[in-house]
């Protein structure tokens, strides 16, 4: 494996990891709307089509809930299905498939199989999609044992993540972020996993820990640097995985600096940050709090469809150099 | 079971609203969801209903006053129950305090938190506020939070000011006559002891240590105040022993020294065991210099069992009442909230001030003391009549301060900090 | 004499021959002899929660159970004992998972509407209606990435055929012609809901059309016209020509699960089907044509009867999972499971 360094966009990343899946694993094939010859919504399957024949990237028809469960069933008899959701919104359609099949067959069977397949959902907001095709529903998944669930911020992850999470015999729910398909990093060649159980630090700081995900880790790091001009020093955790999430690191982080934000475009109540905080303050990181604990979450309401009302909605870099400062300055 | 009827809170900053109507009067019956009265808020006016159906009675809280949130304003009453059993049940509380509870001894605390004697004593163990970080910076170095200045919102205590007062880490006294002693602040030089009056302790002296930078300030709990341990007190000589003995465990040699009340009086007993390590000594209304003494305000301190019956005679404090803050009362009274401290008090009042008169004079020790010495005087004293500052040596400066009461350190901060600074140059 | 003695041979008796009729009759006799045991012992209180039993509608799950090979695959329902039983399941094993016993097929994780046994075929009972059909597509659909010869039959109700999953899933078997043969076992009643109010057309066999595949309505009580039903449209799936969908015409004796009241139907109802049982029935026809002996109906019906009880005592015999194992079984490896804090 060469460890050359070139920069994809994450879309690019996630066709590369595809593609290296479907040539070293026969079992890999693709399932979605429009993933075929239309290249996919979002241009991620582009030309995988012509290399791997439309026996392997089948285009479904509109049918999430049976696409969803032809996965299951397929991977029940060890194939390999990555099924793309058009919009992470119509995971609703397939709730049924997911939750009450493919998260519980392995223990409701005693664990004598399981169900090695993907589904890969485009989430998120900012692209005036409005509140059916906005939606950043990952932590529905992360309730649910027997899932596992990732998201990935960078391209070298989202490569190294998708391969990881094809190559693992437990259904994966991965999210990608729709405004971070253009996003251009440096990509590793090759084939190479990232383990699906491990966040990373991304930005390391001693005045408070930063816990985001997706999007809001770019947004993070953008607070850091600007609050670094006051002389605040920010840590910033990715925590790439939400299930399982590696609770240790953001631990460590806390007693290290003693003050938390959590940073996450899902709804605030009930979300991702909401888990973060209690588990701090749950763990041997409590007696090191010297602050409340701050969660940065979606607004309580639809993604709306005006720009600045969209924006709004969810947590921006302002925001967060705000909640930082409070956090560290001792304002709340 | 009864249930209380009190003033809601409403909005989120609202800390008092004013009764507008009342709907029902004693002996109504009320049904569940019922509105029983209106009230107005800074925003807007309320209705408030019943929370559960059952009979209205002990109804209090005229129309047009304002009432803390929290404050009772009746109770609903069920089947067969009376308001006599309820207002018994209500009065318990002040008494169960924990005495090892932790009062956070701050200004700034919201002012319903201590609308009622037995929210303050039911709040006694929650109401420190402090960061768990704070708290454990605090076990493992077996501090004790109450005493450390919280600079927090609304004085919570942070890690950092546990840092503070750790280095270096203090002197672990185990003895059992362990008079309590506290660095107020560090620095370079001679520090300047300063010892409080009855009823007080070190903690008051914050604000007028935080005037005196770039100077050493211990204060010192007199033995049955603070966190001194309990010790039967004699005279004054017992306790300018303490504080001596106290002082040389430390290591402290040489020392400017101010005293306040009692404390002064204790001060003026010190003196002939100290005179060549003391550089100064600022008396504030210092007893021990005469007779005269407002007996019945330590009898009534020694007698309050409620804030309530604790703040009239800590407004004779004032010349200006209206610097009697919640925060005052409560602090004070925390001085007081168990019958066994106000026994001790009793007994050190019963020795040193006996039916109301103080017992000593340590006037003559003024005479020969060759240090720079002041005393300072409210004009308008109403606990020991500045009229004992006359006739004192010649070498002693006096200041008698216009509009201020017994507490010139609270009501002329600025300028006994000033006096002080020019005693210790 | 009655007139079945004027009847001709089925040719799938012919097809099957003796020994396959006998173990087909056996199988009925089985299940039918499972079926009250789990009742018993429900009765009884060794069995938790509740049960759907299938009693009545042997001849269905046989009748299809009969025509497959041990490399092909079924998904059944809530009521699918007979269906496992139809695709060789141990009863002792499913005796066993019924009592939440470690070593039930299961691991006492799953109970009655979850058997399953994925190394032989069966993958497995669902407790969704119409979970099972996607399911089932989509193992076809590796059969056919796959090139095996096998096929998947997919056991539902009358009940699921107005679910969304089926319609769906009948479509993308019909668009990729794959090797799925759905059985709809209408017994008349969802829960409580008649098929006349809740179906919009007279005949579920009649929505293969929607579909553009054959779907053919057979009496389900019938062992021969089941069998041959089935083989047929196992044998053109096997072709690859794609899916069929069998409407099997049957009645469950009990209700819906243990709490039913059969406030829904008529107790002339239910006696004039239970006058028509499928075991009877084609016990007296393979009696009738000389295919089978009484004594060696007895026999069975004595075996059987042995066998239930044996698994009944293996299945109490059994230890109980251990409450440390609880959170074992959700992933496969340790190292990512989830880690408390």
């Amino acid at each position: 494996m060469s460890n050359e360094m070139r920069e994809l966009s994450y879309a690019q990343a996630i066709q590369e990891a595809l593609g290296l899946a479907m040539e070293r694993d026969e079992r890999v094939f693709l399932m979605g709307e429009d993933i075929g010859v239309y290249g996919g919504a979002f241009q991620v399957t582009g030309d995988l089509v012509h290399r791997f024949g439309e026996d392997r990237v089948m285009d479904t028809p509109i049918s999430e809930l049976a696409g969803a469960g032809v996965a299951v069933g397929a991977a029940l008899l060890n194939r390999r299905p990555v099924y793309e959701f058009q919009f992470s919104d119509f995971a609703a359609l397939a709730m049924e498939q997911i939750v009450n099949q493919a998260a519980k067959i392995r223990f409701m069977l005693g664990g004598k199989t399981s169900v090695p397949l993907v589904m890969r959902f485009p989430c998120g907001s900012g692209t005036g999609a409005a509140a059916q095709h906005s939606q950043s529903l990952e932590s529905w998944f992360a309730h649910v044992p027997g899932l596992k669930v990732v998201q990935p911020s960078t391209p070298a992850d989202a490569k190294g993540l998708l391969l990881a999470a094809i190559e693992d015999p437990d259904p994966v729910m991965f999210f990608e972020h729709k405004l971070l398909y253009k996003m251009k990093g440096h990509v590793p060649e090759g084939y190479y996993t990232e383990p699906l159980n491990q966040a990373r630090i991304r930005r390391t700081g001693s005045d408070v820990t930063i816990v985001a995900s997706a999007i809001m880790v770019h947004k993070a790091l953008e607070a850091a640097a600007v609050v670094e001009k006051d002389g605040i020093s920010a840590e910033v955790i990715d925590l790439r995985s939400l299930r399982p999430m590696d609770y240790s690191a953001l631990i460590d982080s806390v007693c290290k600096t003693t003050r938390l934000i959590c940073v996450y475009e899902g709804t605030k109540q009930f979300g991702i940050g909401t888990e973060v905080a209690a588990a701090i303050v749950e763990s041997a990181a409590f007696d090191r709090l010297d602050a409340p604990i701050i969660r940065l979450g979606g607004a309580d309401c639809p993604l709306p469809y005006n720009p600045e009302l969209e924006k709004a909605a969810v947590p921006q870099v302002p925001n967060i150099v705000d909640a930082i400062r409070r956090s560290v300055q001792g304002r709340i | 079971m009864a249930t209380e009827v009190i003033m809601p809170r409403v909005d989120m900053d609202m800390t008092e609203g004013k009764i507008a109507v009342w709907y029902v009067k004693n002996g109504d019956s009320v049904t569940k969801g019922q509105v029983i009265f209106e009230i107005e808020t800074d925003k807007a006016g309320m209705e408030v209903d019943a929370p559960v159906a059952g009979t209205i009675d002990g109804i209090q809280g005229a129309i047009g006053e304002s009432v803390l949130v929290g404050t009772t304003l009746g109770w609903i009453l069920a089947a067969g129950e009376t308001l006599a059993v309820q207002k018994s049940v209500a009065a318990q509380t002040p008494g169960d305090a924990d005495p090892d509870g932790e009062l956070l001894i701050a200004e700034s605390l919201p002012a319903h938190a201590l609308s009622k004697p037995d929210s303050v004593a039911a709040a006694g163990k929650s109401s420190l506020r402090a960061t768990p970080l704070a708290r454990s910076l605090a076990r493992s170095h077996g501090l004790d939070l109450s005493s450390t200045v919280g600079t927090g919102p609304n004085g919570r205590v942070q890690g950092s000011d546990v840092v503070q007062s750790t280095t270096p880490a203090p002197v672990q006294v185990e003895d059992s006559d362990a008079v309590y002693l506290n660095w107020i602040s560090r620095a370079e030089g001679i520090p300047l002891v300063l010892l409080h009056g009855f009823g007080a302790d070190q903690g008051g002296w914050r604000n007028l240590a935080a005037l005196i930078k770039g100077v050493p300030v211990i204060g010192i709990d007199l033995p049955n105040h603070g966190k001194s341990k309990p010790r039967a007190i004699r005279s004054l000589d017992d306790l300018a022993a303490a504080v001596v003995a106290r002082l040389d465990q430390e290591g402290v040699q040489a020392f400017h020294l101010l005293g306040h009340s009692m404390g002064g009086a204790t001060a003026l007993a010190m003196i002939s065991s100290v005179t060549d390590r003391l550089r100064s000594l600022t008396l504030l209304a210092p007893a021990g210099l005469g007779a005269e003494i407002r007996g019945g305000f330590i009898e009534g301190l020694c007698r309050a069992n409620s804030e309530a019956s604790l703040k009239p005679w800590l407004a004779e404090l004032f010349h200006d009442e209206s610097l009697l803050t919640n925060s005052f009362v409560a602090t004070a009274f925390k001085q007081l909230e168990s019958p066994q401290k106000r026994e001790r008090l009793k007994s050190m009042a019963q020795a040193l001030m006996p039916d109301g008169t103080q017992a000593t004079s340590k006037r003559g020790e003024l005479n020969g003391l060759n240090v720079p010495t002041k005393v300072i005087w409210g004009a308008d004293d109403k606990i020991i009549p500045v009229k004992h500052a006359q006739g004192l040596p010649g070498r002693v400066a006096l200041h008698v301060l216009k509009n201020v009461g017994h507490l010139s350190y609270i009501e002329a901060s600025d300028l006994v900090a000033t006096l002080l600074i020019e005693q210790m140059r | 004499m009655n007139d079945r003695m004027n009847q001709v041979q089925p040719a799938i008796y012919e097809q099957l021959g003796k020994e396959k009729l006998h173990k087909a009759l056996r199988q009925m006799h089985l299940i039918r002899q499972f079926e009250e045991g789990a009742e018993q012992a429900y009765m009884r209180g060794l069995v938790h929660g509740t049960m759907h039993l299938s009693i009545g509608q042997e001849a269905s799950a046989v009748g299809v159970g009969i025509m497959l090979e041990a490399s092909d695959y079924i998904t059944s329902t809530h009521r699918g004992h007979g269906h496992c039983i139809a695709k060789g399941a141990d009863p002792k094993f499913m005796f066993a998972e019924f009592f939440g016993k470690d070593n039930g097929y299961c691991r006492g994780r799953g109970g009655s509407m979850h058997i399953a046994d994925v190394a032989s075929g069966n993958l497995g009972a669902n407790g969704i209606v119409g979970g099972g059909l996607p399911i089932a597509v989509g193992a076809a659909l590796a059969l056919k990435q796959t090139k095996k010869p096998s096929v998947v039959i997919c056991f539902f109700g009358d009940g699921a055929n107005n679910e969304g999953a089926f319609h769906e899933s009948l479509n993308m078997a019909a668009i990729w012609k794959l090797p799925v043969i759905f059985v709809c076992e209408n017994n008349k009643y969802g829960m409580s809901t008649s098929i006349e109010r809740s179906t919009a057309v007279k005949n579920i066999s009649q929505r293969a059309q929607a579909y553009d595949f054959p779907g053919v309505t057979v009496n389900g009580n019938d062992f021969a016209e089941v069998a041959t039903a089935a083989g047929e449209a196992i044998e053109r799936a096997r072709r690859g020509e794609g899916p069929t969908l069998i409407e099997s015409l049957t009645y469950r004796h009990r209700g819906h699960s243990k709490s039913d009241r059969n406030r829904y139907r008529t107790k002339e109802e239910i006696d004039s089907w239970i006058a028509r049982d499928p075991i009877e029935l084609f016990q007296a026809n393979l009696l009738d044509l000389d295919l089978i002996q009484e004594a060696e109906v007895d026999e069975i019906v004595k075996s059987v009867g042995l066998e239930i009880e044996a698994a009944v005592s293996f299945a109490k015999d059994s230890p109980d999972p251990k409450v440390e194992d609880l959170t074992s079984f959700v992933y496969t490896n340790t190292t990512s499971e989830i880690t408390n804090v």
